[in-house]
């Protein structure tokens, strides 16, 4: 019982969180965004002056809300992943938690959509405004899956707080989100502030 | 070696088949990959079928071709996910529906090429909206690939046995492809950039995602029957 606790509380060296499936998702994801990048670091360069006026359009402060609203919401995930380990009942409170402030980001970018569309700053309205719209579209994609991982772990929990089936549900949903967070601050980096 | 688990390697392989019948179909014979610029004036379509016509015809006989030979590859994957779900199937069943036609719209891209290269004499603006219609059945249909990729991955990774029938790995991978293949949605919207059906995000990278996890279906499936993953219970 003491050293199942033990183990419960350190993870072993070289333990790769989730199971191992998880991150041929992340590492795929992470190769088509970095392509992602790299064709609009180059549509950037063949008209960077037309890029540089439409991104000052952008609303850097709705931008920089969702980077925190983001990074806030990785870290209450971290922290419930790291309560499941515990074996602490606040684990669920954490995700709960976790899920409000990740779902203030879809409501965000809702107003961030609408209030642009009321500009006259649309799909089709110039080269940037297709790569604005649809990376942070594909990311805003993520974003709702993300959730709807992170709330089936939520369901996962019994009535006294408790994980079932070991840790590696909440470590797998945990480190998706991670991925999700990291996508938005290179976006927001590279699309609102560059 | 069983006739059963012959028959479902003679199946897998009809997928190797078809997918290089397709490929040479739509490459070398009919020059339509990558498609034509979709922001292309009319009349340089219509002279582009015509220097191109019997290639073109010979190469829709190839896509026809192929659709049909794909089914026999998804009616294995098929099995293997009935097995996995077993007698209760809801997400087997809703995979045959959606690849039934999915998959149709390849063979109606075949059968649209044939039309706007068949009677080359018609206006230009007859010519280029057939070609229209035709690559938008051959790009578009990610789709319902996206719905097929899920269910997959699903049904994989819903596998509880201590062996799973197929590897979890592949479940991601069907998951992760499925997502790729979403950009394909949007093709409708430029004539221009990275997602119009000839750009760089909405075409040539699908077209490479789905290489890959074709071939890999096809390697992991064949695995499995060689490890005899469908007989015994």
């Amino acid at each position: 019982m003491m050293a199942a606790s033990q183990a419960a509380a350190s993870p072993p060296r070289g333990h790769v969180p989730g199971e191992e499936g998880v991150w041929v998702f992340i590492g795929g994801d992470l190769i088509v965004f970095a392509v992602f990048f790299v064709t609009y670091a180059l549509a950037r360069q063949q008209e960077l002056a037309l890029f540089e006026s439409a991104q000052a359009l952008l609303d850097r402060r709705l931008g920089l809300l969702n980077t925190l609203l983001l990074l806030t919401s990785s870290c209450f995930v971290a922290q419930a992943v790291a309560a499941v380990r515990r074996g602490d009942d606040r684990a669920r409170r954490l995700l709960l938690g976790a899920i409000l402030l990740g779902s203030g980001f879809v409501v965000v970018k809702a107003f961030e959509y609408s209030a642009k569309i009321a500009q006259g700053f649309t799909l089709n309205s110039n080269s940037f405004s297709i790569y604005y719209y649809m990376f942070t579209g594909i990311h805003l994609v993520h974003v709702l899956i993300g959730l709807g991982v992170l709330c089936f772990t939520l369901s996962r929990f019994d009535r006294s707080g408790r994980m079932q089936g070991g840790v590696a549900l909440i470590e797998g949903s945990g480190a998706f989100w991670h991925l999700v967070d990291l996508l938005w601050i290179i976006l927001f980096a590279l699309l609102y502030l560059l | 070696m069983t006739t059963k688990s012959m028959t479902m390697k003679l199946c897998t392989y009809m997928g190797a088949i078809a997918g290089t019948m397709m490929f040479v179909g739509i490459w070398p014979v009919a020059h339509m990959f990558p498609p034509l610029d979709p922001s292309m004036p009319a009349a340089e379509v219509a002279a582009y079928y015509r220097s191109h016509q019997i290639g073109i015809l010979a190469g829709a006989i190839l896509i026809a071709s192929s659709s049909v030979l794909f089914f026999p590859f998804l009616a294995a994957v098929a099995t293997f996910m009935k097995k996995i779900e077993g007698p209760v199937s809801p997400l087997t069943w809703a995979f045959v529906m959606v690849v039934a036609f999915g998959f149709v719209t390849l063979f109606f891209a075949g059968l649209i090429f044939t039309a706007a290269a068949y009677r080359l004499d018609r206006p230009d603006a007859v010519v280029s909206a057939l070609s229209d219609i035709a690559f938008l059945l051959f790009v578009m249909p990610a789709v319902p690939a996206f719905v097929q990729n899920l269910l997959t991955g699903f049904v994989i990774l819903g596998d509880r046995r201590a062996q799973p029938i197929l590897p979890r790995w592949l479940g991601y991978m069907n998951l992760w492809t499925g997502v790729l293949l979403l950009p394909g949605l949007a093709i409708g919207l430029f004539k221009t950039g990275p997602f119009a059906w000839n750009g760089a995000l909405a075409f040539w990278m699908p077209a490479v995602v789905f290489g890959i996890w074709f071939n890999l279906m096809i390697v992991a499936m064949l695995g499995a029957i060689k490890r005899d993953a469908l007989g015994g219970e």
